[in-house]
């Protein structure tokens, strides 16, 4: 029997956050944990999280893992790892699940705050400065008029537009996109990390589609979907991109 | 109430100038006091159309500047009462241009005409911004081809934030669209984007299409605003867009391709 038929062993590359602790004990930093992140909620929904203990100050303070996880867990991380510490927080990680990981799953990156909720495009895209942006305080958005080219929207939540995304325009959001129009430009749904999310159109005539951090350009879109009215949503890691019927716009 | 209206497009070669100079003499010609002017600074064309290039003595930088007055800059046209015209600097670039000077120069003006016509330059930059920073409204002139199409786009995303009435927060620029150099052959063809294609992409009130024409040529290269010469069609169709403008109700022509007979095949070729 060959064994593909028994499993496939995929990869799928995933966003992993790292939090690295620079001193305190557990009460101290579950309290400041409790007040960056806010209420529990979907920001983190889903996203693996490793222990960097690499550079902290206090390294003979114990950690009670069990309680840190806890929390972790109830913003919707998942805590699967530790990197450095000494003997004693290794065993003691060990005891919550956590395994030891290398220096590769620790992000030196920028911080990631709740407020700063803009998901960063799979592409790089740095706008000019007349171009205007608006990002939405919080939560849902919905833009009434077409978006011209040169124009960004963002929003943390869900995106609404009852028009238009012409090309080169660009639509993101932390949830679901939905254009009442047809989009020409970018939309990228789902920030880095939220794969529930989707995008739904009349017309899908995109430059760039995206969710969660996975992308298609226009190039590697079936042509048979182009025109029709579809939804993205992400599945297995891939987009999955379903023609949901044909749109015809009323003239005048 | 004096209005100000930009005619922009961002890309180069769409039919600006043409359209501007045509415009304001058709306006001109329909009795208001109109006062078309060129902010192409350092690429001044709009006298050429207009046909005043051997008239022009102070432009509008001087006018900024105060290095001399409105009156003297001022270019009277010799065929239209209605009409004036204020040339651009040739001989300085579009970093002269400041956005103070501009608005104390159309406020003098507002007072003494009905219409104040600023012919933009192409592109984003300063003289494009000078060009619709004040502007009432707005005609976006557009050839139906993408590249311009997409230029267009970008140009109606900043006239929503990037004018005086959008930072103020006031009623927008009210904006227009002017399908130019329109080839029915070519749309039929597919080689162009239909004007229905054209209005649904921008989403803005449409004014009409101009043919692509031998009488634009002939009326550049004379100096003669296209409107003055009303028999034919590139003439007669901005002056529909001229009416539609006003808010008369003129039905869209040159938007099908007429079959030609065999005798007008025989006889114009």
């Amino acid at each position: 029997m060959n064994s593909n038929s028994i499993f496939e062993l995929k990869a799928r590359s995933h966003k992993v956050l790292s939090l690295r602790i620079l001193k305190g004990d557990t009460t101290t930093i579950l309290t400041h944990l409790r007040n960056h992140l806010g209420e529990p909620g979907g920001l983190f929904k889903d996203s693996l999280l490793v222990i960097d203990l690499s550079s902290l100050e206090t390294p003979r303070n114990a950690i009670n893992f069990e309680a840190l996880c806890g929390m972790l867990r109830e913003y919707g991380l998942i805590p699967f790892g530790i990197h450095g510490g000494n003997p004693k927080h290794v065993q003691d990680a060990a005891e919550a699940g956590l395994q030891p990981v290398p220096e590769a799953f620790v992000s030196s990156t920028q911080s990631v705050a709740p407020a700063q909720t803009e998901p960063q495009p799979p592409v790089a895209s740095t706008p000019a400065q007349d171009i205007p942006q608006e990002v939405a305080d919080s939560g849902n958005k919905t833009v009434a008029k077409t978006v011209h080219s040169g124009q960004r929207i963002v929003a943390a939540g869900d995106l609404t537009i009852l028009a238009a995304v012409n090309s080169g325009a660009e639509v993101i959001a932390g949830g679901s996109i939905h254009i009442y129009g047809a989009l020409r430009g970018r939309a990228l749904a789902g920030g880095t990390d939220n794969t529930e999310a989707s995008i739904f159109c009349l017309d899908l005539e995109p430059e760039l589609i995206a969710v969660a951090g996975e992308y298609l350009v226009n190039d590697e879109i079936n042509p048979e979907v182009f025109g029709a009215t579809a939804s993205i949503t992400l599945e297995g890691g891939e987009l999955n991109i379903t023609r949901l019927g044909e749109f015809s716009p009323v003239q005048g | 109430m004096a209005k100000v209206i930009a005619v922009t497009s961002g890309k180069g070669g769409v039919g600006k100038t043409t359209t501007s100079a045509a415009f304001a003499a058709g306006l001109a010609k329909r009795g208001f006091k109109t006062v078309v002017i060129d902010f192409d600074v350092g690429l001044r064309n709009l006298d050429l159309i207009m046909g005043c290039e051997r008239r022009v003595v102070y432009d509008l930088l001087n006018v900024i500047h105060n290095e001399g007055s409105l009156n003297q800059a001022l270019i009277k046209d010799k065929r239209l009462e209605n009409l004036f015209i204020l040339p651009a600097s040739q001989t300085r670039d579009k970093d002269a241009l400041n956005l103070e000077g501009v608005e104390r120069v159309l406020n003098e003006l507002r007072e003494r005409f009905d219409y104040i016509i600023c012919d933009s330059p192409a592109g984003i930059e300063k003289g494009a911004i000078a060009a619709m920073y004040y502007a009432d409204e707005a005609l976006i002139v557009t050839n139906p081809e993408v590249s311009s199409v997409r230029d267009s786009d970008r140009i109606v995303g900043m006239l929503g934030s990037k004018t005086y009435r959008a930072e103020k927060e006031l009623e927008p620029v009210k904006e227009y669209l002017v399908l130019t150099r329109y080839d029915t052959r070519r749309v039929d063809t597919g080689e162009m984007l239909s004007a229905e294609d054209v209005q649904e992409i921008l989403a803005i009130p449409f004014l009409g299409v101009i043919p692509e024409s031998q009488a634009v040529l002939e009326a550049s290269n004379s100096g003669i605003p296209v409107t003055l010469d009303e028999e034919s069609d590139a003439g007669s169709a901005y002056m529909d867009v001229v009416d539609r403008f006003l808010g008369e109700d003129r039905p869209h022509r040159f938007m099908q391709t007429v079959k030609k007979g065999f005798f007008s095949r025989l006889f114009r070729g």
